[in-house]
C-alpha cells in the first residue's frame, strides 16, 4: 500500500519559485495498479519520484506498507536505496556495461544473498518477463522491447514493496505497447504487485488501472475507478482529458441542485442531464459521442433527441465519426460502421438515458 | 608554451544546467562538500591570496612578510621601471608572433588533411602530431643545435652547398618565436582540425556552384565560417604563449632576453649571488595574472559567440573533400617540406647529438664517433635514476590527487543532491587556477610554503600539489562533461536497486566514465612529466625531477646527456600519448572475441 498525504514541492528560489506539487494526496491499495494520469508538467512524474525517494517533497508524508519513508512533520526522509522499491524508468536505464544477468542481479547484490540463490532468482525473474536464455547477452545488444523486459525483471527481482512505473510503455511501438500492457496486467495479478503507474496516455490508464488519479498543474483533479471517471466525471477537465467529449453551451436551468436531474435546452434539442458543479464559469452539457443512436426524423422534438444536419463524416473502419451542425453549434457522434448518414442530410440522434452531465459553475 | 594538449576551459562551461535529482539528504554529504571546498580553496585561493599580500609587503632583500610593512612600493618600482614595459613588449611580440606562425601552419595542415583529397593523409596526420611527444625544452635544445651561429647544421649545410644563408640569429626574440611557433603548431592542429570537421560541405559546394575556385572558396566561405572557432583558438594560444616559460627561458638564458614569465622566475632565482626580490616578483606575477584573466574572459566570451555558429548537426555528415587536381603534388611537397622542418630535422638532431660526446657535422666519417656513452652516463649518474623515481612518484601523486579530486568535484557539481549556490561556489574555486600562469603558481607556492609550517617545502610533494592546482580546472571540466554524458537515470536506477551513493559511483559511474578517467589520468601524467617552470621554482637539489634535470644539463652545457634524456622522454611520452587508442582497440578486440 502507498499512502501519500499532502505532498508539496516547488522548484526555484525566491520570486522564481514555481510550485510543482500542491497538496497531493492519494492512496494505492496493496495488490492493485494505481495510475497517476495527466498532461506533461502536471506533477505526476514528480509525485512518483517523491515516492521513489529521488526527489524530496517540501512537505507531506509518504507511507509504503508499514514504513513511513517520508514525513516533513516528523523529519523522516529515507534514502531511495533504503525504500525497497522497484522502478522502471521511461528510458529503462539499463546499465550498458553489464550483461542482462548483471543488470537483474544488481538489486540482490545489495542484500547479502548467496551467489547460487542470486542466480536462481535472476533466472526466475527473467522467466517471468519472458527472457529465458538471454541472461548472458550484453545489455546494449537488446531491442527496445527486450530492454523494457530487463528493466521490469530488475524491478521485480527483489520482491519490492511497491513497483513504480514511469511511462514504461511510451518508447514502444503501438503493437508492442499493447502486448506489454497485457503482460504487465498478468504479471501484476500473478505476483500480487502494488504498482504506482505514471502515464499521459488516457487509454493506457483506463485499460490497466484499478484506480486513476487525474492530475493537472501539480494537483489531483479527480480520483476514482477508471470507468467512473470516464462515464461520470465531476470535473470538466476529467471529461475532456479522458476521451472524446461534446460540450454544448446552454442556458442555466432555474433549479439545478447538484446531483439532481434537470432538462436543459441546447441548439440541438432538449436533454435530461445530471447536474454537476464544475470549476468553470460556463454552463455546458457534456456527453460522450458514443452514447447516441440514430433516431427517426419524426422523433425530433422528443426529450433526449437532437436534430441537425451532417456537416462532416469520417469513416474510421469500425465506426463512423459524424459531425452534426445546427447553426453555429457542432456536436460529434460516433456511430456503428453500418450507419452512414450522407453529408448535408438532416439527421436526428437519441442520447442514451443517464449519459449526459450538466456542468454548472459553483455559486 | 606550457605544453597543454588542452581544449581550453571549454568543458566546464559547456555544462548545461541539469535538474538534478534531489533525493533524501545523505548524512555524510555536508562533510564531503565541506572537505572538497576547503581543499579547493586551500589549493587555489590561499597561494593567490599570499601572492597579493606579498606584493604589497615591503620586501627588497627580505623574505616575504618579514617586514610586516604594507606598501605599494613594489608596484611603484615595477611600474616606474622602463624595463617592465620592455618585458611587456617582448611578451606581446613573442605571443603574437608565435601564435600567428603556429596557427598558420596548423590551419594549412588542418585544411589539407581534413578537407582535401591530398594523398598520404594518414601519414601527414601522424607526422604533424609527432612533436607533441617532444617536451618543448628538448625541442628547443635541438633547434639551438640546428641553428647555432657557428656550428649549426643548417648554416653549415648551406655553406657546403655554396648557398649564402641569411644571417639569422636563433638567440633572439625572432628565434624564440620561430621555435615556439612550430612547436605549438601540433597542438593547434588538433583544435583546428576539430573545427574543420564541422564545416558543412554543402556550403563549400554552393560556393563552387557559384563559380568560386578552390582557394576562393577557402578564403570566402570556409575560413569565415570557422572564424569564431579560429578566434577562440587564437586567444587560447596567446594565453598559452604569454604564460609559457620553456622556450623563452632556455633561449633567453643564452640570449639575455626576458619576457614577463621568465622575469618573474629570475626575480626569485637571481644569478650571480643576488638576493631574490619576492615583492617585485609578486607584483609582476599579479600583472601577469591580470593579463591572463583578461584573455580568459575574452576566450570564454568568444567560445559563447562561437556556439551560436555551431555547424555540427545530428546528421552525421561525412564532409566531402575538396578535389585539389593539379595542386595535389605541389601542396604535398609544401607539406612534406614543412614536416621536414618541424619533425625530421629536430628529431634527427636530437638522436644524432645524443650519440656524440661533442658535436660533429653528420657525415660517414663522423659515424665512427657514434656511441651510447651519453645513455650509459644517464644510467651511471646517480641523479638520473633518482630523478626518474622522483618523477614517477610526482606524476603518480599528481595524477592520483588531481583525478581523485576532480572525480569528487565533478560529481558534486553535476550530480550530488546539493544546492545550486554550493555548486557554483565549488565550480568557481576549482576554475580559478585556470587564469593563473604556471610560473605564478610556482612562485605563489614557493612564497606560501616558505611561511606555512607544512614540511613539504623542497620535496616532490610540493611540486605535485602545485601541479594539481594547475591541472584541476581542466580535469574537473572534462570529467564533468563525461559525467553529464552518463544519463542520470542510470545512476538513479542503482539507488532504487538498493545501492548506496558510493557503490553506485563505483559500480555504475566509474565503469561508464572509464575512457574519460583513463584519458584524464594520462593527460595529467604527460603534463606532469613535461612541466618545467613549476618544478623549477619548487624543486630542491635533493628532490630533482626529470624536467629540472634537463634544465640543469642545459645550464651545465651537457648537451649529449640532455639529448639522450630527451630521446628517452620522447619515447616515453609517445607511448603514453598512444595508450588510449591502444586500449580502445584492445577493448574492441576483446569485445569482438566475446561475441
Amino acid at each position: 500500500m502507498i499512502v501519500a498525504t499532502g505532498l508539496e514541492k516547488s522548484y526555484g528560489e525566491g520570486r522564481q519559485r514555481v510550485p510543482v506539487l500542491r497538496r497531493v494526496s492519494f492512496q494505492a491499495e496493496g495488490g492493485t495498479i494505481f495510475t497517476l494520469l495527466g498532461p506533461s508538467g502536471s506533477g505526476k512524474t514528480t509525485s512518483l519520484r517523491c515516492v521513489a525517494g529521488l526527489e524530496s517533497p517540501d512537505g507531506g508524508e509518504i507511507v509504503l506498507g508499514a514504513t513511513t519513508v517520508f514525513s516533513s512533520a516528523r523529519g523522516i526522509n529515507l534514502a531511495a536505496n533504503r525504500r525497497r522499491i522497484g522502478m522502471v524508468f521511461q528510458s529503462y536505464a539499463i546499465w550498458p556495461h553489464m550483461t542482462v544477468a548483471g543488470n537483474v542481479a544488481f538489486p540482490l547484490e545489495n542484500r547479502g544473498i548467496g551467489a547460487a540463490q542470486i542466480r536462481a532468482r535472476v533466472e526466475r525473474a527473467l522467466a517471468l518477463v519472458g527472457l529465458e536464455g538471454l541472461a548472458a547477452r550484453d545489455a546494449p545488444n537488446l531491442s527496445g522491447g527486450q530492454q523494457q523486459r530487463v528493466a521490469l525483471a530488475r524491478a521485480i527481482v527483489d520482491d519490492p514493496e511497491v513497483l513504480l512505473l514511469d511511462e514504461p510503455l511510451s518508447n514502444l511501438d503501438a503493437r508492442l505497447r499493447w502486448q506489454m500492457r497485457q503482460e504487465l496486467v498478468a504479471l501484476q495479478k500473478r505476483l500480487g504487485l502494488t504498482i504506482l503507474y505514471v502515464t499521459h496516455d488516457q487509454e493506457e490508464a483506463l485499460a490497466l488501472s484499478h484506480r486513476v488519479a487525474l492530475m493537472r498543474d501539480g494537483a489531483i483533479v479527480e480520483c476514482g475507478a477508471p470507468l467512473d471517471l470516464f462515464e461520470r466525471p465531476t470535473q470538466r477537465f476529467t471529461a475532456e482529458f479522458l476521451g472524446l467529449a461534446n460540450f454544448l453551451p446552454c442556458a442555466a436551468p432555474r433549479e439545478a441542485a447538484p446531483g439532481g436531474t434537470v432538462a436543459v435546452d441546447t441548439a440541438f434539442g432538449r436533454f435530461r442531464a445530471r447536474v454537476c458543479v464544475s470549476e468553470r464559469p460556463e454552463v455546458e452539457l457534456f456527453f460522450r459521442p458514443h452514447h447516441v443512436t440514430l433516431a427517426s426524423a419524426d422523433a425530433a422534438g422528443e426529450a433526449n433527441v437532437g436534430a441537425g444536419t451532417v456537416a462532416d463524416l469520417a469513416c474510421l473502419g469500425e465506426i463512423n465519426d459524424v459531425t452534426v451542425a445546427r447553426g453555429e453549434a457542432r456536436v460529434r457522434l460516433r456511430l456503428h460502421a453500418s450507419q452512414r448518414p450522407a453529408p448535408g442530410a438532416a439527421i436526428a440522434f437519441r442520447l442514451e438515458a443517464d449519459a449526459a452531465i450538466l456542468f454548472v459553475p459553483p455559486r | 608554451m606550457s605544453d597543454r594538449v588542452d581544449f581550453g576551459g571549454v568543458a566546464l562551461d559547456a555544462v548545461p544546467p541539469r535538474r538534478a535529482g534531489r533525493g533524501a539528504a545523505v548524512s555524510w554529504l555536508p562533510f564531503v562538500l565541506g572537505a572538497a571546498l576547503a581543499l579547493a580553496a586551500y589549493l587555489a585561493a590561499v597561494p593567490l591570496f599570499v601572492l597579493i599580500a606579498s606584493s604589497v609587503n615591503a620586501s627588497g632583500a627580505h623574505l616575504p612578510f618579514e617586514t610586516g610593512v604594507v606598501t605599494l612600493a613594489n608596484y611603484a618600482a615595477v611600474l616606474g621601471d622602463p624595463s617592465t614595459y620592455r618585458l611587456l613588449g617582448n611578451s606581446a611580440v613573442f605571443a603574437i608572433g608565435s601564435t600567428v606562425l603556429g596557427l598558420a601552419i596548423a590551419v594549412f595542415f588542418s585544411w589539407l588533411i581534413e578537407r582535401t583529397d591530398i594523398p598520404a593523409r594518414r601519414f601527414l596526420f601522424v607526422a604533424v602530431l609527432i612533436p607533441m611527444a617532444i617536451p618543448n625544452m628538448i625541442y628547443t635544445t635541438s633547434w639551438l643545435q640546428l641553428l647555432d651561429a657557428h656550428t649549426g647544421l643548417v648554416q653549415v649545410t648551406f655553406q657546403q652547398l655554396g648557398v649564402p644563408f641569411p644571417a639569422l640569429d636563433i638567440l633572439s626574440l625572432g628565434g624564440m618565436i620561430f621555435i615556439q611557433g612550430i612547436a605549438l603548431a601540433s597542438h593547434a592542429y588538433l583544435l583546428i582540425a576539430a573545427a574543420f570537421q564541422t564545416v558543412d560541405p554543402t556550403w563549400e559546394e554552393q560556393s563552387a556552384i557559384s563559380g568560386k575556385g578552390r582557394f576562393a572558396t577557402l578564403r570566402r566561405v570556409t575560413l569565415p565560417v570557422l572564424r569564431p572557432a579560429l578566434l577562440s583558438v587564437v586567444i587560447f594560444f596567446l594565453m598559452v604563449c604569454i604564460e609559457t616559460f620553456d622556450v623563452p627561458g632556455m633561449v633567453g638564458l643564452s640570449a639575455g632576453i626576458q619576457v614577463l614569465s621568465t622575469r618573474i622566475y629570475w626575480a626569485t632565482h637571481p644569478e650571480g649571488g643576488q638576493l631574490p626580490d619576492y615583492g617585485v616578483a609578486s607584483a609582476l606575477a599579479l600583472i601577469l595574472v591580470v593579463i591572463a584573466f583578461a584573455l580568459i574572459q575574452l576566450y570564454q566570451a568568444q567560445l559563447k559567440r562561437g556556439r551560436r555558429y555551431v555547424t555540427i548537426t545530428a546528421r552525421g555528415f561525412r564532409p566531402k573533400r575538396v578535389a585539389l587536381g593539379g595542386w595535389r603534388l605541389p601542396l604535398l611537397l609544401v607539406a612534406l617540406a614543412l614536416l621536414f622542418v618541424m619533425v625530421a630535422l629536430p628529431l634527427f638532431m636530437l638522436v644524432w647529438r645524443s650519440l656524440l660526446h661533442y658535436y660533429v657535422y653528420p657525415s660517414l666519417a663522423a659515424l665512427g664517433l657514434v656511441g651510447l656513452d651519453a645513455y650509459r652516463d644517464l644510467i651511471d649518474e646517480p641523479q638520473v635514476p633518482a630523478a626518474v623515481a622522483n618523477t614517477a612518484i610526482m606524476a603518480a601523486a599528481t595524477a592520483a590527487f588531481t583525478v581523485g579530486f576532480s572525480m569528487l568535484a565533478a560529481w558534486l557539481t553535476v550530480r550530488a543532491p546539493i544546492g545550486g549556490g554550493w555548486r557554483r561556489l565549488l565550480r568557481t574555486i576549482v576554475l580559478l587556477p585556470q587564469a593563473v600562469p604556471s610560473v605564478v603558481i610556482g612562485v605563489a607556492f614557493m612564497i606560501t610554503y616558505l611561511r606555512v609550517p607544512v614540511p613539504i617545502y623542497g620535496t616532490v610533494w610540493i611540486i605535485a600539489l602545485a601541479l594539481a592546482t594547475k591541472f584541476m580546472a581542466y580535469t574537473t571540466g572534462s570529467l564533468s562533461a563525461a559525467q553529464i554524458q552518463v544519463a542520470g537515470e542510470l545512476e538513479e536506477a542503482a539507488l532504487i536497486a538498493g545501492a548506496g551513493q558510493f557503490k553506485t559511483y563505483r559500480r555504475i559511474m566509474m565503469p561508464l566514465m572509464a575512457p574519460a578517467l583513463l584519458n584524464c589520468t594520462l593527460w595529467v601524467v604527460i603534463h606532469a612529466i613535461r612541466e618545467l617552470v613549476i618544478a623549477l621554482t619548487l624543486y630542491s637539489p635533493s628532490a630533482q625531477v626529470l624536467s629540472t634535470q634537463v634544465w640543469g644539463l642545459w645550464q651545465g652545457g651537457q648537451i649529449d646527456d640532455l639529448c639522450a634524456l630527451g630521446v628517452m622522454l620522447a619515447l616515453l611520452l609517445a607511448v603514453l600519448l598512444t595508450l588510449p587508442s591502444i586500449v580502445t582497440q584492445a577493448a574492441a578486440v576483446v569485445r569482438g572475441a566475446r561475441r
